[in-house]
């Protein structure tokens, strides 16, 4: 299922930092692969959204990027995740399970 | 056109032009990695997905080469405003076919320089980046010296000019083709260490446009008040170059223990004009022009221009037409020394250079006359020559460079030589030598108290000796005349 995308808006960034993160370098179409993969096709990222997402976060400084030649040849740019992109990371994963652990003791307060 | 419009639609959620070109690259990758059409544009085949690349690039090389043109042909028009301008308030300017080659070069440099500017865009279109869309305009900026030298070069080459110094242009040129090579070996490292330069010269270039505009504003101001009156449109050009050489003179005077009793107030005078223009016009210009979002060349080629056309109205315009005189203030303590007093910077506008050679003052007696000579042109003629000079040959050669040589002359017991080292072997038409001379002596005799840093000395082989004094001004403020003919 799907997400909306005000849903998507508020942990696009930590969704991206956390795959970054956890899968390693890797280029647009990587990501977008691999985040439906690890959401189970929750979050659908276009590259209308993912795009300019990462430039955002490289210009936080959260994400660095560079430009490599795969084996085949191609030139494709590389985004992973910088140190400070790490930290924030970490400070953010802490919020967000303390907030999905508040939200589900309400969603399932009475049940 | 759906497809196009995806693009425009997808890319126009990006303002920023050059993080734009990136992300029109970066979409065409993505389409490449996509293995259905179904993943990516809905209305996108295979086929289509190339094609759509293709117009990705298209879309930007016409952007850039667009703008490029505009930019030139806009550039082309305020040249010949500003030669316009130039030729009505200055006498003696008139469109000779000299200025018409003057103009025809400056157009020559714009296409140049444009050409490059365009070259190196498409460049960028393969590997984008912002540091090096950035890096751009300081490259067109700074190619102003080559500009400069072609300035020099082709006008004569065009006009068979005789008496012009080759070596200066051909020098000036070394230097331009200097430029050219370092700047792209810049360019290459920044491309090869990207990932590394990237942020730091991202940031450091992002307020490159207005520093090019504050740049260029007080190298115009200088030029104005200083030299350009009598150099046309090309020494526009030459501004980037000028500060830096401002920046060198100003070190130099301010460590000279010369007292410089003007240099202060003119360097003010430009500082505070400088300032002046850019805070209180250029900049609220500026902030108009950032919030309209207009594209980087255009902004660039504001930064250029506007300078011109705000300074353009402190320019002196009545200058009598056809009447001008020199403004000459005698002043002699007595008859082997008279001062001629070169009032700043009306000098500058008269004292025309027609051999390149600017800042070479002589002196010549020609029918009991005195003659006062920069660059084999007469500057001023002195009818009566009695209390200024004791000399009675009546034929002289022209005073210039290296017709006479130095030794035998010491400031403060320090011999000139020393000073001037590379004076005696130099065609250098300008250079910024000496320091706080004192006492100035010939062969042990004191012919004079200098209280000034010297830039210049020329002895014609009549014993006249023209000492110009650089008071903070491009050409000399004051030329001694002396009489050393008895002491030789």
């Amino acid at each position: 299922m799907q997400l909306p995308p005000a849903m998507m808006k508020g942990v696009a960034d930590i969704v991206v930092l956390q795959v970054l993160d956890k899968h390693g370098e890797s280029y647009g179409y990587e990501l977008v692969q691999v985040i439906g993969r690890a959401s189970k096709d929750a979050f659908a990222f276009r590259e209308g959204t993912l795009y300019p997402l990462l430039y955002k976060l490289e210009d936080q400084g959260l994400v660095e990027s560079s430009r490599k030649a795969t084996d085949g040849g191609k030139v494709r740019r590389y985004y992973r995740i910088s140190k400070k992109g790490k930290a924030h990371l970490a400070e953010k994963t802490k919020a967000y399970l303390g907030f999905i652990e508040g939200l589900q003791s309400v969603l399932e307060f009475g049940v | 056109m759906k497809s196009e419009d995806y693009f425009e639609h997808v890319a126009g959620e990006i303002r920023d032009r050059d993080m734009r070109s990136r992300f029109l690259e970066e979409l065409q990758e993505h389409w490449e990695d996509v293995d259905g059409p179904a993943d990516a544009d809905p209305s996108a085949t295979l086929g289509e997905s190339a094609l759509l690349s293709h117009q990705v690039n298209a879309v930007v090389a016409q952007r850039s080469v667009g703008w490029s043109i505009a930019l030139m042909l806009f550039s082309c028009f305020v040249t010949w405003i500003l030669g316009s301008t130039i030729s009505a308030y200055i006498p003696k300017f008139t469109f000779s076919f000299v200025s018409l080659a003057e103009l025809l070069t400056f157009t020559l440099w714009l296409v140049v320089a444009f050409a490059l500017y365009v070259t190196v865009h498409h460049r960028l279109a393969m590997y984008p980046s912002t540091a090096k869309a950035r890096a751009i305009p300081c490259i067109v900026a700074f190619f102003a010296p080559l500009g400069f030298t072609m300035y020099e070069l082709v006008p004569p080459l065009l006009t068979g000019a005789t008496g012009y110094d080759i070596s200066y242009s051909i020098r000036g040129f070394a230097s331009g083709a200097a430029l050219l090579v370092m700047f792209l070996l810049a360019g290459e490292v920044v491309r090869r260490y990207l990932h590394v330069t990237d942020r730091i010269i991202g940031s450091v270039t992002r307020w490159l446009p207005w520093f090019v505009a504050v740049y260029v504003t007080i190298g115009c101001a200088m030029l104005i008040w200083n030299n350009a009156l009598s150099d046309g449109p090309g020494a526009i050009l030459a501004a980037p170059f000028v500060v830096p050489l401002f920046v060198a003179y100003l070190c130099w005077a301010l460590l000279s223990t010369a007292p410089m009793t003007l240099l202060p107030v003119m360097t003010g005078f430009w500082l505070v004009t400088a300032a002046a223009i850019t805070l209180g016009i250029l900049v609220p210009v500026g902030v108009w022009i950032a919030r309209r979002r207009l594209a980087f060349p255009l902004r660039l080629a504001l930064g250029f221009t506007l300078p011109i056309f705000l300074i353009l109205p402190f320019v002196p315009q009545d200058v009598p037409v056809n009447t001008w005189q020199v403004p000459v203030v005698w002043s002699w303590d007595s008859l082997e020394r008279s001062q001629l007093n070169v009032v700043y910077p009306w000098a500058a506008s008269l004292m025309r250079r027609n051999d390149g050679m600017n800042a070479s003052y002589g002196a010549e007696i020609e029918n009991g006359s005195l003659r006062v000579i920069q660059a084999g042109g007469v500057v001023v003629t002195f009818e009566d020559r009695t209390p200024v000079v004791r000399a009675n040959k009546e034929v002289v050669d022209d005073a210039i460079y290296n017709d006479f040589p130095t030794s035998g002359f010491a400031c403060d017991g320090t011999l000139l030589e020393t000073i001037w080292d590379t004076h005696n072997d130099s065609t250098s038409p300008m250079g910024m030598f000496g320091s706080g001379c004192g006492e100035l002596t010939y062969n042990g005799h004191v012919i004079g108290t200098i209280d000034h840093a010297l830039i210049d000395l020329d002895v014609s082989s009549d014993g006249l000796l023209a000492v110009s004094i650089n008071m903070g001004s491009y050409d000399p403020t004051y030329v001694y005349v002396l009489d050393i003919s008895q002491l030789q």
